[in-house]
């Protein structure tokens, strides 16, 4: 065997152990320092870069916590959560109209198509201390109000492992809350598919006994370093993400507007104007009649009672409630056109209203509900959840004077409190 | 051959080739590992 030693038999060879070690420990850190200064590098992309990252809808933006939280901590800038509506390019759309913060702050919407409570309970979750006390908007889509369960593949396209964790060993909250949303995501094995360690924190956090808790204790400093080395994959994430966009927001272009007030009245004719130029485009057929009026009532207050939706957004209160964020829910209307052809009277149709304003209540959670355009033609792009120019005209004033503290005095939120 | 034959008689270089082993073993498995996977099961969305 080669030794590659030059040293006479039976003399005492140097150990190869302690070059080794000084090799190894050199390496390191070198490593150590060039990946402290990618962090840099990543956490200035984001700081530099975080508006023009608003009009996307990446995996890192949407199943990471790094863009979140620097939007959650930037002043000029109010999250948006929601689902579909956020997608479909519409004039008026909340991203595009404040993208140049005409009245001081941009909006920073999260979530796509399929976003249901659950995932918006993750997304939020993720957010860290960056939550407490900052204000964020909901926007709840009706349709996942009227089905019984929540549809596997949404929330499994739509969930995240790093959010979910950071959750689970937030401090902030309760043991309750994490053992409630526990369950509910142990009811989809697939969003835990290949990490042990959320699954088995996931089932502890469930079984919530001594030796449960114990045996957390005993896997808090690798579920430490496994989420810290997440994060950090997040942050790279997201700097390669917005690597490629172009730098039309960063600071010297991005000038929030302080004081100014816009027009609301002009924006309605042009946001009319849209969304009737939108409506005649679409060619929506007509709809089909198909039960006599009232005929379905109970069947449909029956189904939407028990939609599983109703318990998980009582989970995304409870957890806005223990960050000490300040939310705002807003719920567009529901179809009054389709439901009345299934036989769907107003008076079922308050039901939905009168329970989410009960909930919301519970929570002290503003509540607007749209319900006055349930029945306008123009008010959705579509017949599903997906406002239009006139719907976002409302979505945007609404979440002006929200950011503004306007909101006991808007016209917008006045108008819906008189329904339930 | 290893490094100690490679560079019998400069010790100095021996410690940086070394040194420059570890470090290009360290920076693969950054390369391999460090970027995330936050892709999500797929899912077919119908209402647009």
């Amino acid at each position: 065997m080669n030794t590659g030693s030059q040293s006479l038999p039976g003399a005492p060879r140097p150990s190869p152990v302690l070059p080794n070690l000084f090799a190894m420990a050199s390496a390191l850190a070198v490593a150590g320092v060039a990946v402290a200064g990618g962090y840099q590098w990543s956490k200035a992309k984001q700081e530099k870069l975080l508006h023009s990252a608003a009009p996307e809808f990446c995996d890192a933006k949407l199943h990471g916590v790094a863009l979140i939280r620097e939007a959650l901590s930037r002043p000029d800038t109010l999250v948006l959560f929601g689902s579909s509506e956020l997608i479909p390019d519409v004039p008026m759309k909340g991203v595009d109209f404040f993208a140049n913060a005409p009245t001081g702050f941009s909006v920073f919407p999260v979530g796509k198509a399929g976003t249901t409570a659950l995932s918006v309970l993750q997304k939020l979750g993720g957010s860290g201390e960056e939550l407490a006390g900052k204000k964020v908007v909901l926007s709840l889509s009706p349709g996942f109000f009227q089905t019984e369960a929540v549809d596997a593949k949404y929330f499994e396209g739509n969930s995240s492992k790093l959010q979910l964790k950071e959750f689970l060993w937030n401090d902030r909250y309760s043991d309750d809350l994490k053992k409630d949303v526990a369950v509910e995501m142990l009811k989809f094995p697939k969003i835990v598919d290949g990490d042990w360690i959320l699954k088995f924190t996931l089932q502890h956090v469930v079984r919530g006994d001594a030796w449960s808790r114990g045996m957390l204790y005993l896997v808090q400093p690798y579920a430490a370093l496994d989420r810290a080395v997440g994060r950090l994959q997040d942050n790279f994430e997201a700097a390669f993400a917005l690597n490629a966009e172009p730098e039309v927001s960063s600071p010297s272009h991005f000038r929030p507007k302080r004081g100014h007030v816009l027009n609301w009245d002009d924006l309605f004719r042009t946001a009319e104007q849209q969304s009737s130029s939108l409506s005649q485009k679409a060619k929506q057929s007509p709809v089909k009649v198909t039960r006599a009026k009232g005929t379905w009532d109970n069947q449909f207050v029956a189904k939407m009672r028990k939609a599983q939706e109703w318990s998980d957004f009582e989970l995304v209160l409870r957890l806005l409630k223990e960050a000490g964020a300040k939310p705002l829910v807003i719920s567009m209307p529901l179809h009054a056109d389709i439901l009345e052809a299934q036989g769907v009277s107003e008076v079922a149709r308050m039901e939905y209203g009168t329970r989410l304003q009960a909930l919301t209540k519970q929570y002290n959670a503003p509540l607007v509900y749209l319900k006055d355009h349930e029945s306008d033609p123009v008010f959705f792009v579509d017949q599903h959840d997906h406002i239009g120019s006139k719907g976002w005209w409302y979505y945007n004033r609404l979440i002006d004077d929200f950011y503004h503290d306007r909101l006991s005095t808007s016209a917008v939120a006045q108008q819906s409190r008189r329904l339930p | 051959m290893d490094i100690e034959t490679l560079f019998a008689d400069q010790p100095g270089m021996a410690r940086i080739a070394r040194a420059l082993y570890y470090l290009a073993i360290v920076l693969a498995l950054i390369l391999m590992y460090g970027r995330g996977d936050f892709s999500t099961p797929p899912f077919v969305y119908q209402e647009f």
